[in-house]
């Protein structure tokens, strides 16, 4: 019998097109550099509560925003 | 001597220095001229950075995070309400304040606030909870309504964001302190140099936040320090009541029983 291969799935992140086998948030996050530390997760202009990524399952087409704090005046 | 404290949306501030962490030649003059200005409350604001650029933001927030001022997140940027609005609660949940200097822009020439969706979106922040500044013009009847959606603060500006220009309408920064007395006002945007804080706090302004003035300077703690003392200065003078103008001369020095006796026209 042969093993299922995973296919990946289309993903805009900052804007940028991606695709990941990775649908878990947090996995997808952390392969991406976002492990600890001050960033927030906006997925389709909703705001992801941090308690949420290690259930969030990305879906095809999602669009992530992933902000983190700069300089402002 | 230091000015008396204040208080903003219940928080007690020796300081009337609001400063703004942007466009300072290194991180560590950053630093050491918010600590020379002795501000407590620092400007701050949110971007998406790119995957290769993950720690850049957390090497920012440990900076910002060891000064331990109070954080004022900004929607810089913003050009209408649903989006200021939509950057505002993306702030709340980084910066973990409802703490909200809430900016929406009319004019990119001038960078000019939308004085009607500015109040749109004030209004539908401060009904999510929000402590709400809003960076505004002069304009009085619009300061007026801001005041009436809950506004406890107001920051119009002294002129148009970086330009260092002062105090362009004095008359109007004086009529709204005087329409508006028991407002916490603080001009936002404009400061140019020291002395322009003065006039702003010796017309009873509660407070100064600038960015550019400091961070631009040649020597930009030098400057904060600069700032520190003229903003408490001025607010000194405010608080001591200064002497009205008048036309026409009055000797400091008292005439009767001067030895010689002077005739002029």
């Amino acid at each position: 019998m042969q093993a299922e291969s995973i296919q990946p799935i289309p993903l805009i992140l900052n804007e940028q097109s991606v695709e990941t086998t990775s649908t878990n948030l947090q996995v997808f996050l952390a392969e991406h550099g976002w492990t600890e530390g001050r960033f927030v997760v906006v997925i389709n202009d909703n705001i992801v509560a941090k308690s949420a990524y290690p259930t969030y399952q990305l879906s095809a087409g999602d669009r992530i925003d992933v902000l983190s704090p700069i300089s402002g005046g | 001597m230091q000015a008396s404290d204040w208080t903003v949306y219940g928080q007690t501030l020796s300081s009337r220095l609001f400063i703004g962490t942007a466009l300072y030649p290194s991180p560590q003059v950053m630093c050491d001229a918010i600590k020379a200005s002795g501000a407590q409350v620092i400007t701050v604001s949110l971007r998406r950075q790119s995957a290769g650029q993950a720690n850049s933001g957390q090497q920012f927030w440990n900076m910002i995070e060891a000064l331990g001022c109070h954080l004022l997140p900004n929607t810089a940027g913003c050009y209408s309400a649903a989006e200021a609005i939509k950057t505002a609660h993306m702030a709340r949940e980084l910066f973990e304040t409802d703490w909200i200097k809430l900016e929406v822009l009319g004019d990119s020439f001038n960078l000019q606030p939308d004085p009607f969706a500015l109040l749109e979106a004030t209004k539908a922040l401060i009904a999510d909870g929000f402590k709400v500044f809003p960076y505004c013009t002069d304009d009085l009847v619009l300061c007026q309504k801001l005041a009436d959606a809950g506004c406890e603060v107001l920051m119009p500006w002294g002129a148009p964001i970086g330009t260092g220009q002062g105090l362009l309408n004095p008359y109007a920064l004086r009529t709204l302190r005087e329409r508006l007395p028991g407002m916490t006002l603080l001009v936002d945007a404009g400061i140019g140099k020291p002395s322009d804080a003065v006039q702003a706090m010796e017309l009873g302004y509660d407070g100064i936040l600038l960015n550019t003035a400091v961070a631009e300077a040649l020597e930009p703690a030098l400057m904060a320090e600069a700032f520190k003392q003229s903003i408490n200065a001025g607010r000194l003078a405010f608080e001591a009541g200064i002497m009205p103008k008048r036309d026409s001369a009055k000797p400091s020095t008292p005439t009767l029983d001067q030895p010689i006796w002077q005739q002029h026209g």
